[in-house]
C-alpha cells in the first residue's frame, strides 16, 4: 500500500505497458532458464521463445564473453612441408556466437539482399573487434580460419530458417527457436539478444542472460583442479596408481598375467 | 546416453571409445614397454581434446597403466631397478636441460621444424633399424634351427662396438644382475640425459627412444627392457602429472580415469602377449608401429591441413 501512494504514475505506467500495449513487453522465456553440466552432459537445447506483432520478425542472437585464445598457424616450408609458421593471441571475439533467422530474413541472406547486411549479424561484423598479436599480414585469411575452427566446434552458428511462428495472443505471433548448446560450449553467461525487425530495420531487442555452468561431480572435480590444484595432482596420481594395482591384483587372481 | 563430460577439457566424449583407446594404448604398454603417448595424445587430439589436456591427462593414465604392467613385468623378474633408477635420474636431468634448450629453439623461430624433422628422422632411423636387425636376427634362428647339431657351431661372441669400449673406459663399473651385464653407472646415467633431452625436444615421454637405447646400447635383454622401460615410464609420468596439474590446471582426471579402466586392463593382457612372443618378434613389431607412426608423421607434413588453424600446446 505504500507503494501505491508513494509511486502511483510509476504503477500506472507499468499497468498500461504490461496489460494494454504487450507488444512493447516483449518478455524473452529461455526453458530451461539456464545449462547445467552434469556428469553425462553431451550438449542440449535451449528453447527461446516470446511475443512479437504480427508485421515483424524476431532474430536471436546469442553472444558469449571476449577471450583470449592462442593458436598456431600452418604453413608450407620450402614448398614441400606443411608446418607450424606461427604462434599468436587472438582476442575480441566472442567465445560463442549463434544467430538464429527466421524464414523471410534467412532468404534476403540467401539472395544477398542488402537488407541482411543492413542489420550487421553476420560474421564479418566480429572481425573489426578481433585483435591479433602478433600482427599478421595475412590476417583476413587467419579470420576465416577461425571462423571454420569455431564452426567445426558448433560454437559459432548461423542458422537458416531457425525461427518459427505461432499464433498468440491480441494479434501477435509467437517466436519460438530450439537453440542448440554444443558440448564443448564454454562455461560462462551468455547474452542472449531478441532482435524485432521491420522493413529490414532493427526496430527493437530485448535481452536475457543464459548461464552456462557446472554442476554435481563435473563442478567437484573442476573446483579441485583450480583451487587445491597440488592435493589433485597427487590424488589422481595415487588412484591412478591404485586402479594399476588393483587391476594387477586381479589379474594375480586369474592367473591372467602369469 | 553413453557419453562422460570431461571438465578440464570442457567437452563430453563417449565413453567405450575412449575405454577401448585405452585397452589399445594399454596392451602396447604391456606388450612393448612404452607409455604410448606418442599414439595417445594425437588420438585424443583428433576427439576433440584440446592439446595441452590430451598430453597431461595422458600422463596421468600411463602412472596407472605403467603401474599395472611394471606390477606384472615385476612379478615375472623383468625390472632391473638398479638400471631404471640411474636411467631415471639421467631422464630427469636431461628433460630439464631438454626443456631450456626448446625455449632457445623457439625464440629463434626455428622450433618447429626442428622438432618435425628430428621426429620424422628419429622415427625412421630407430624404426629401420630395429627392422632390419631383428629380422636378420630371426633369419639366422630359422636357419639355426633347421641345421643339424653336428654342423653347428659354438656361438659367436659379439665384437664390442666404438661406444661399448669408449663406455668401457669410464670409472664406476657395476653389475646389473637382473640385465646380465656389466658396465659403468654413468652409462645409463648419461644414455638417460639424451633421450631425457630428446624426449623434452619432441615433447613425448621418451618410451619409444628408450627401448631401443637400452636394448642396442645398453645390451639388455628385450623382456627385462620392457619391465624395466615401464619401471622408468611410471615416476616420469607421475612427475609430469603433479606438475601439470599444479601449474597448469591440465589433468583432466575424468579423461585420465576412463583411459585408465581400459589401459590397465590393456597392460595386463599386453604382459601376457609379450611373455609369448620371443625378444626379436617383440623387436620387429615395435620396429612396425615406430615406422607406422613415422609415415603417419610424414603425411601430416606433406598433406595439406584441412585448417591451418589449430589451437596451441600439446605435442
Amino acid at each position: 500500500m505504500y507503494i501505491l501512494h508513494k509511486y502511483p504514475k510509476i504503477i500506472l505506467f507499468s499497468f498500461i505497458v504490461f496489460f494494454l500495449f504487450p507488444a512493447l513487453s516483449m518478455a524473452i522465456q529461455l526453458t530451461p532458464e539456464q545449462v547445467n553440466i552434469g556428469t553425462t552432459f553431451n550438449g542440449g537445447t535451449i528453447t527461446v521463445s516470446g511475443e512479437i506483432s504480427q508485421d515483424e520478425d524476431a532474430v536471436i542472437q546469442i553472444k558469449g564473453t571476449d577471450t583470449e585464445a592462442h593458436f598456431k598457424q600452418t604453413g608450407k616450408v620450402g614448398g614441400v612441408l606443411w608446418m607450424t609458421v606461427a604462434h599468436f593471441s587472438l582476442s575480441g571475439a566472442p567465445s560463442a556466437y549463434f544467430v538464429y533467422l527466421p524464414e523471410t530474413i534467412s532468404s534476403w541472406r540467401d539472395n544477398k539482399d542488402k537488407r541482411w547486411a543492413q542489420l550487421d549479424l553476420d560474421y564479418d561484423t566480429l572481425q573489426s573487434d578481433i585483435v591479433i598479436e602478433p600482427e599478421q599480414n595475412d590476417s583476413a585469411v587467419v579470420f576465416s580460419d577461425f571462423l571454420k575452427l569455431k564452426a567445426d566446434h558448433e560454437l559459432y552458428q548461423m542458422v537458416e530458417n531457425g525461427v518459427h511462428y505461432k499464433t498468440g495472443t491480441n494479434g501477435q505471433k509467437i517466436f519460438e527457436a530450439d537453440i542448440h548448446i554444443p558440448a564443448d560450449i564454454p562455461r560462462e553467461t551468455y547474452t542472449v539478444n531478441v532482435l524485432k525487425i521491420k522493413d529490414g530495420i532493427i526496430t527493437g531487442q530485448e535481452t536475457a542472460e543464459l548461464n552456462v555452468q557446472l554442476q554435481g561431480f563435473p563442478l567437484f572435480i573442476s573446483n579441485m583442479a583450480y583451487n587445491k590444484s597440488l592435493l589433485y595432482g597427487i590424488i589422481s596420481v595415487l588412484i591412478a596408481i591404485g586402479a594399476g594395482f588393483f587391476m594387477g591384483m586381479v589379474f594375480k587372481d586369474k592367473g591372467g598375467a602369469h | 546416453m553413453f557419453h562422460m563430460y570431461l571438465p578440464i577439457a570442457g567437452s563430453s566424449v563417449n565413453i567405450f571409445l575412449i575405454l577401448g583407446l585405452g585397452g589399445i594404448v594399454g596392451l602396447l604398454s604391456g606388450i612393448f614397454g612404452v607409455g604410448g603417448g606418442f599414439l595417445m595424445t594425437p588420438l585424443l587430439i583428433m576427439f576433440g581434446i584440446p592439446p595441452t589436456v590430451a598430453a597431461a591427462s595422458d600422463s596421468n593414465q600411463i602412472v596407472g597403466a605403467s603401474t599395472s604392467g611394471t606390477l606384472a613385468h615385476y612379478r615375472l623378474g623383468n625390472v632391473d631397478m638398479k638400471m631404471g633408477i640411474l636411467l631415471l635420474i639421467g631422464g630427469v636431468l636431461g628433460g630439464t636441460i631438454g626443456v631450456q634448450f626448446i625455449k632457445i629453439l623457439r625464440a629463434s623461430g626455428h622450433a618447429d621444424f626442428l622438432i618435425s624433422v628430428t621426429y620424422v628422422i628419429m622415427l625412421g632411423f630407430v624404426g629401420s633399424y630395429m627392422f632390419f636387425e631383428s629380422l636378420q636376427s630371426l633369419r639366422k634362428d630359422k636357419v639355426g634351427s633347421s641345421t643339424p647339431d653336428s654342423i653347428k657351431t659354438a656361438p659367436v661372441e659379439k665384437k664390442p662396438s666404438i661406444f661399448g669400449k669408449l663406455m668401457g673406459t669410464l670409472p664406476f663399473q657395476t653389475e646389473f644382475v637382473k640385465s646380465g651385464v656389466s658396465m659403468s653407472a654413468l652409462t645409463p646415467l648419461i644414455l638417460g640425459v639424451f633421450v631425457g633431452i630428446l624426449a623434452a625436444i619432441m615433447g613425448v615421454g621418451g618410451g619409444f627412444i628408450m627401448v631401443p637405447v637400452m636394448v642396442y646400447l645398453l645390451r639388455m635383454p628385450m623382456h627385462v627392457v620392457v619391465g624395466t622401460s615401464l619401471f622408468q615410464i611410471l615416476f616420469t609420468c607421475i612427475n609430469v602429472t603433479i606438475m601439470q596439474s599444479y601449474t597448469n590446471h591440465t589433468v583432466d582426471f575424468v579423461l585420465a580415469l576412463l583411459l585408465l579402466l581400459g589401459s590397465t586392463v590393456g597392460a595386463q593382457f599386453g604382459t601376457k602377449i609379450s611373455k609369448r612372443l620371443k625378444g626379436d618378434q617383440l623387436k620387429i613389431i615395435l620396429a612396425s608401429l615406430v615406422l607406422l607412426v613415422m609415415v603417419q608423421m610424414l603425411f601430416g607434413l606433406l598433406m595439406a591441413p584441412t585448417n591451418l588453424l589449430s589451437y596451441a600446446g600439446g605435442h
